[in-house]
């Protein structure tokens, strides 16, 4: 079966690149253009895996992180963001992975395939 | 005291006064309270020097010295001045006549501006809290006064400069060239002189005070205004690249699709390369740039007082518990100091703490017992409570991340704690004793050690 990985960014041609990069890796993609409707949407498509942004307006994906990581504390959750700097902040280590955006996916998809022990 | 010389003492201090008052520098003030006290029309002597009293401090420090270098030229001095009358206008002579630079260059002004002295030690100059002026020899020195013999002071008067009420220091002259005995008289008229320059002194000092004061002011207002500048531009930036930076990724990322599915022999293929490339550099700038305006913000590792934070720490600690908690330390003087960012080793502390509070809370005899010690190249730091320890089931679980077996918890404590003592390349272990308590050891690289060592090494 299909993994299935949950984008939530509010950039559209950004969230349509993951959408359609990740699609050709051969995943299930919902992708959500703000926090909120990532989280209502959340039980019901029983991701695999959530990719997200921290900087969004409405909620930020560090208020959002918490809410998914409480609801469902096993589903791995990739925070990326043009900013490096919230690698230190306390309230990004609860992630499972931390991701400096890039045009170059690699990095991106390795991760994913590591946290969802896809690796050979 | 004969009338006639009371009044010539009475003319000679208003003359003096009148100088004095309209000097509006202090360092010319005190060139031109010394020379007063050296020309043979005003008090007469031959040498004269000004001593501060440095209160923060509580020592005398020299200022400055008047005196001819050689009897030479004291005499050609004493000959220049005697064809000069200046009787009677000396107020403007002082004012206008004095060689700043001239006196500042004798030898004797060099010794005097080098001095100072601590009044613990056994000094004449303990008597600058006494209210006259004193004849003082060789006999009256004490065995610090080194400075008095080096510069041959055999006889010299003393005389303290007071001003409301308060010693600020002393002028110390002598007749060092044609060895005229001091008298009464002499000091007498000093002492009173002395009294008129200090209130003078005084208030310039304090004008200095407050002049540097507002200078400092004014610099750091422009340096605040200057950092503001720098910081809202340093924002501007940040939001610029950070705006540019995301439609870069989206771009190139579908650029990079595009050429995928594109012949890769096509002219296409070739300009969308060329597109790409001259991307690519756009967004490598974007992260120069971002680079560069951060720096700040990241967490601050330092060598600090291990020992002093974790005191401080059970203090916080204990100031909201009620009634205290039951702290024992143990901290070795050899794990005093540790390198790393005091905030954070602060929280992995308060989150351990909290957790022992916990285990011990409704518990007799319970405590938390913080302890410190250096062991191989790392310091350690424990945390350890009688509270019973950690239930064997929920052992694979303490570091996880919203893992609590409390109601109220967040279960991020531990996991706070570990991430940041991984930051600083450290480890942290628990030893569980079930039924009896609970003891975590965080062990943190000791650095400053090794690059000593690394020192030590590389000059043998």
């Amino acid at each position: 079966m299909k993994k299935k990985i949950m984008v939530v960014d509010d950039e559209d041609s950004i969230r349509f690149l993951y959408e359609e990069e990740l699609k050709d890796e051969g995943f299930d993609v919902v992708s959500y253009p703000d926090a909120l409707s990532a989280i209502d949407d959340f039980d019901n498509q029983k991701p695999d895996l959530v990719l997200l942004d921290i900087a969004m307006p409405k909620m930020s994906g560090l208020d959002a992180l918490r809410i998914l990581k409480e609801k469902s504390p096993n589903t791995p959750i990739i925070m990326s963001t043009a900013y490096s700097h919230y690698k230190q902040d306390f309230s990004t280590w609860i992630a499972d992975a931390y991701i400096v955006k890039s045009p170059d996916l690699t990095e991106l998809k390795e991760k994913i395939k590591e946290l969802l022990k896809l690796n050979a | 005291m004969d009338k006639d010389r009371i009044v010539e003492e009475w003319k000679l201090l208003y003359e003096l006064g009148i100088a004095i008052s309209l000097t509006t520098e202090l360092k010319k003030l005190l060139h031109v309270v010394l020379t007063a006290v050296t020309i043979g029309d005003g008090l007469g002597f031959n040498r004269a020097a000004i001593f501060l009293y440095n209160r923060p401090n509580n020592t005398i420090d020299g200022v400055l010295g008047v005196a001819p270098d050689s009897i030479q030229e004291a005499t050609t001095i004493w000959n220049n001045l005697k064809n000069l009358d200046i009787r009677g206008k000396m107020a403007s002579w002082l004012l206008n006549e004095i060689n700043i630079e001239a006196q500042r260059s004798s030898n004797f002004n060099k010794s005097i501006s080098q001095f100072r002295i601590n009044l613990g030690k056994d000094t004449v100059f303990k008597n600058i809290n006494q209210k006259q002026a004193f004849i003082f020899d060789l006999s009256n020195l004490g065995s610090d006064d080194e400075i008095f013999r080096e510069l041959q002071f055999e006889q010299f008067a003393f005389a303290p400069l007071i001003s409301r009420e308060q010693p600020i220091g002393v002028i110390v002259a002598d007749n060092f060239y044609n060895k005229r005995p001091i008298t009464q008289d002499d000091i007498d008229t000093l002492f009173l002189f002395a009294n008129q320059s200090a209130i003078a002194i005084e208030n310039l000092m304090s004008i200095e005070t407050y002049k540097n004061m507002s200078k400092r002011l004014i610099e750091e207002q422009q340096n605040l205004i200057h950092q503001k500048h720098i910081f809202n531009l340093g924002r501007a930036v940040a939001d610029i690249t950070h705006e540019i930076k995301n439609a870069l990724i989206g771009a190139v990322g579908f650029l990079e699709r595009a050429r995928k599915i594109s012949d890769s022999d096509s002219q296409i293929s070739k300009y969308l390369d060329i597109v790409k490339k001259e991307l690519n550099g756009v967004y490598n700038l974007t992260l120069d740039i971002n680079r560069y305006a951060k720096g700040q913000n990241k967490s601050i590792k330092k060598q600090f007082d291990l020992e002093k934070l974790i005191l401080e720490t059970i203090e916080t600690v204990n100031s909201i518990n009620s009634p205290n908690i039951n702290f024992v330390t143990d901290l070795s003087e050899f794990a005093k100091y540790v390198y790393g960012d005091p905030d954070q080793i602060k929280q992995v502390l308060i989150n351990l703490m909290k957790n022992s509070t916990e285990a011990i809370a409704n518990k007799k005899g319970g405590f938390i017992k913080i302890s410190t010690y250096k062991e191989d190249k790392f310091i350690v730091i424990t945390v350890e409570d009688n509270g019973g320890g950690i239930d064997i089931k929920f052992l694979p679980y303490v570091f996880k991340p919203f893992y609590s077996t409390k109601s109220h918890g967040t279960g991020l404590g531990l996991s706070i704690v570990r991430e940041i003592v991984q930051e600083h390349n450290g480890v942290i272990s628990l030893d569980n004793f079930v039924g009896i308590g609970a003891k975590f050891i965080i062990k943190i690289p000791n650095i400053m050690e090794e690059e000593k060592n690394e020192k030590k090494d590389n000059g043998s």
